[in-house]
């Protein structure tokens, strides 16, 4: 079983008259000889790790070996002014708290990488927390996620040295749209305008981080990251 | 059709961080060139190349490695303390750095393992991203494996049937020889298997028992838990 684009996953969807989460456990139990529960305690593994590394950052001390990220998760969650509302406060303060534990050598999921391991958590995170989702459901969101993560795999490279902070960074905003839209019960089609939009929006970054760690810009590009994707939520209503 | 990406190429590695690169497969170099020693290792000498030279402190490298060849997996929250957690384990350690030394690739390591029992070993692996390893080169052999299916690695002397000795040892067992990769340097040859399944200690004893073999070692899989697989 094969997908090179993202229409060729919308196509089998309509197809089989399934939705991509159902697209993407078709396609790892086939290509894998794997069964639907071996793929589901897969993704219940990293979903557990992004969790606890949300936890650890939100509540550990965590100063990376250089000094650069001295924890501002903390300090973020706590601020009292809310400029874009509590929901994206939050899920800034989530990112930044995966980057400073991976910063610190704690463990992480990479999604798709380590530099960009902060985006999927924050936003599996805030939809369970903010938006009520379940967690059922989230692990449905982690299969959209690859969905997307796959087709740059196969057609782009997610090394910042390859591709650039798009390939990274961009990958997971672009993962992350695309499940937030999936959750909050967007379209196939809308799934896609978000991927876009995400890609859009990180067009053109350079990879060149501070000192060659992965710390700044990484931390700030994540925080960023947070952003497209949740422009995209379709109206609930 | 060739094989296609997991979905959990994408959704991890479940590892420690900073980098997949320069943390995570940095300690996967350790751990393999454990696994090539067979033996509880006493020193360790580790020249970092390149990328690694350079950046190692702040990605970990240095405690990576280490941890690695103490038997930690990438995910083992013990690499944090691995140069601590190895002094208390009585093993000694020394690094060197070429920063410039473009005949490698920009993650490389050379490590060499003495054990406990006075074995020793040398490999040199590049770390490709992504937690994905490819060793370039033991004991001065050229070789090319990527350390994700259990790995036959032979040194022995270069002699008419060898191949057809090992592997008939090893489909003797039943197991299945998915590639092989052999490389002649004079009069020895080294030869690379990569198996479907593991291999038993004893088929292992047999293959090294040749009197032609000086070499011959098991390589086995990083999964997530790795950390508790032990020889």
């Amino acid at each position: 079983m094969e997908f090179n684009l993202l229409s060729d996953i919308v196509e089998y969807c309509s197809k089989e008259k399934k939705d991509m989460a159902q697209a993407m456990l078709d396609y790892e139990m086939r290509n894998k000889h794997l069964s639907r529960e071996e793929v589901y305690e897969g993704l219940k593994k990293i979903l557990r790790v992004m969790e606890s590394s949300v936890e650890q950052g939100l509540t550990e001390m965590v100063i990376s070996p250089s000094g650069m990220l001295n924890n501002w998760a903390k300090t973020v969650y706590n601020a009292k002014v809310e400029t874009l509302g509590a929901s994206l406060k939050k899920a800034v303060a989530r990112a930044i708290a995966v980057g400073e534990v991976n910063a610190c050598m704690g463990k992480i999921a990479a999604a798709p990488t380590a530099g960009s391991a902060g985006i999927m958590p924050a936003v599996l995170v805030t939809m369970m927390e903010e938006h009520k989702v379940s967690r059922d459901r989230v692990l449905e969101g982690l299969l959209v996620s690859s969905a997307v993560g796959l087709i740059f795999a196969k057609n782009s490279s997610f090394a910042g040295s390859e591709a650039g902070c798009m390939g990274e960074t961009g990958s997971a905003a672009a993962m992350a749209a695309a499940t937030i839209v999936f959750l909050m019960g967007g379209t196939n089609e809308q799934i896609l305008e978000a991927v876009g939009f995400a890609l859009k929006a990180s067009m053109g970054l350079v990879c060149d981080p501070v000192g060659g760690l992965v710390e700044e810009p990484c931390q700030r590009v994540c925080v960023l990251a947070n952003g497209p994707g949740r422009n995209q939520e379709p109206d609930p209503g | 059709m060739s094989e296609q990406p997991s979905i959990f190429d994408i959704l991890g590695p479940i590892m420690i961080g900073p980098s997949s690169s320069h943390t995570a497969g940095a300690s996967r170099i350790g751990y393999v060139a454990r696994q090539l020693l067979h033996d509880e290792p006493k020193q360790a000498f580790i020249t970092l190349y390149n990328s690694f030279a350079k950046t190692h402190k702040g990605h970990g490298t240095d405690k990576a490695i280490v941890g690695g060849i103490l038997g930690f997996g990438p995910d083992d929250e013990r690499i944090r303390n691995a140069h601590e957690l190895a002094k208390q384990q009585g093993l000694e350690w020394e690094f060197k750095f070429r920063a410039d030394f473009l005949k490698f690739h920009s993650n490389t390591a050379r490590v060499k393992l003495i054990g406990k029992n006075g074995s020793s070993v040398e490999v040199v692996g590049a770390s490709l991203g992504g937690g994905r390893i490819r060793i370039q080169e033991i004991e001065g052999f050229a070789v090319d494996f990527t350390a994700q299916s259990h790995t036959l690695v032979i040194i022995a002397e270069d002699i008419p049937g060898s191949i057809q000795h090992i592997s008939g040892a090893v489909a003797e067992k039943g197991v299945n020889i998915a590639n092989m990769f052999v490389s002649r340097n004079e009069n020895m040859a080294n030869m690379v298997l990569e198996l479907d399944q593991s291999l038993d200690e004893a088929t292992l004893k047999k293959v090294h028992d040749f009197s032609w073999v000086k070499f011959a070692r098991l390589v086995s899989p990083m999964t997530e838990h790795s950390s508790r697989y032990e020889k």
